[in-house]
């Protein structure tokens, strides 16, 4: 059985008995059409500007999955984070770069890894400059502001 | 042939009154051209010289950059490991596996396969289907588990037998 046939037992299974660490994060994740288009729609981590809102992830398996890490974006427009574009939803993450991936790792990872993301932006790599520059200048009411902005209009 | 001066409109003048880098860059250019025309397509004669062709190159480009791209070769030279190195690695026999241990990269159960081929990473220990890691090893040096790099410990040179000067590395 293929490797993503697997995830997808796997994950099916996790989401429906509510493991501890998954089900707080994410809210649905399914494949589209095949197994190598996934949708998954997580939580805005409590404690951050995204609490209250769900975001829709978009992850498609390159050929040599899991020797290559899997492509994720963000909706496009959706996302105002320092390491999101936002104009692409595209994201910066070390884990998701080819030098940085392993193969042990499985869409569940990745999902966490950008839920963790969310928690804890990292404003060295920015691809979302204005955002990153608040958070420099540690100005929370500014960021929780131009966050909120974005994803409730 | 039209030179570069010319075909840009610029009169040798021109040039040399600009700055003396970018003369010499234009110069070296003309004269790479040159002997292009005359050594270039005449690859098929073996006594032909083309060292000068080459040398001119390489003073064309920019020191920044050659400097870049030899460490980007570096880099894809240090990528993966060996053929040699993975067919090396220890196999693990068939008796040692349990029931349920499964491969880490294709989460596949090892006794799936009735006759497993089942490999280990020197030091760290981890243990991956031999095909599965083989992939891996050919563009990567480092344990998927714990990033181990498996290149990192190459065998030491046996010093035992190496006489010590009683005073080495005491100098000054």
């Amino acid at each position: 059985m293929s490797r993503a046939a697997k995830e997808y037992k796997t994950i099916t299974k996790v989401l429906k008995e509510g493991d501890e660490v998954y089900s707080q994060l994410i809210v649905g994740m399914e494949p589209k059409e095949d197994l190598t288009r996934w949708e998954a729609l997580i939580r805005g981590p409590s404690g951050t500007p995204y609490e209250g809102c769900n975001f829709r992830l978009h992850l498609s398996l390159p050929q040599e999955y899991p020797m290559s890490p899997p492509y994720v974006k963000f909706e496009p427009y959706a996302m105002p984070h320092a390491n999101v574009d936002f104009r692409t939803g595209e994201i910066c993450l070390d884990i998701l770069t080819k030098q940085h991936w392993s193969p042990a790792w499985d869409l569940l990872h990745v999902v966490q890894a950008i839920g963790q993301l969310l928690d804890e932006p990292v404003s060295s790599s920015p691809l979302n400059v204005d955002i990153a520059n608040i958070l420099k200048a540690n100005d929370m009411n500014a960021y929780y502001g131009l966050v909120h902005y974005y994803i409730k209009s | 042939m039209s030179t570069y001066e010319e075909e840009h409109g610029l009169s040798r003048e021109n040039s040399e009154d600009a700055r003396s880098a970018s003369v010499d860059r234009r110069e070296t250019r003309s004269q790479f051209q040159e002997l292009f025309q005359t050594f270039g397509n005449n690859n098929s004669e073996e006594d032909v010289d083309n060292s000068m062709l080459l040398l001119l190159l390489s003073q064309m480009i920019p020191a920044s950059l050659q400097q870049e791209w030899m460490e980007q070769m570096e880099q894809s030279d240090k990528k993966g490991c060996s053929e040699s190195f993975i067919d090396s690695l220890p196999r693990i026999p068939a008796s040692k596996i349990k029931e349920d241990d499964s491969c880490p990269i294709c989460c596949c159960t090892y006794k799936e396969d009735d006759h497993p081929l089942v490999a280990e990473l020197p030091h760290c220990n981890h243990k991956f289907d031999l095909e599965c890691i083989s992939v891996w090893l050919s563009k990567s040096t480092s344990c998927p588990l714990c990033r181990d790099d498996v290149m990192s410990h190459k065998p030491g040179i046996d010093t035992s037998q190496v006489e010590l000067e009683e005073d080495w590395g005491m100098f000054g």
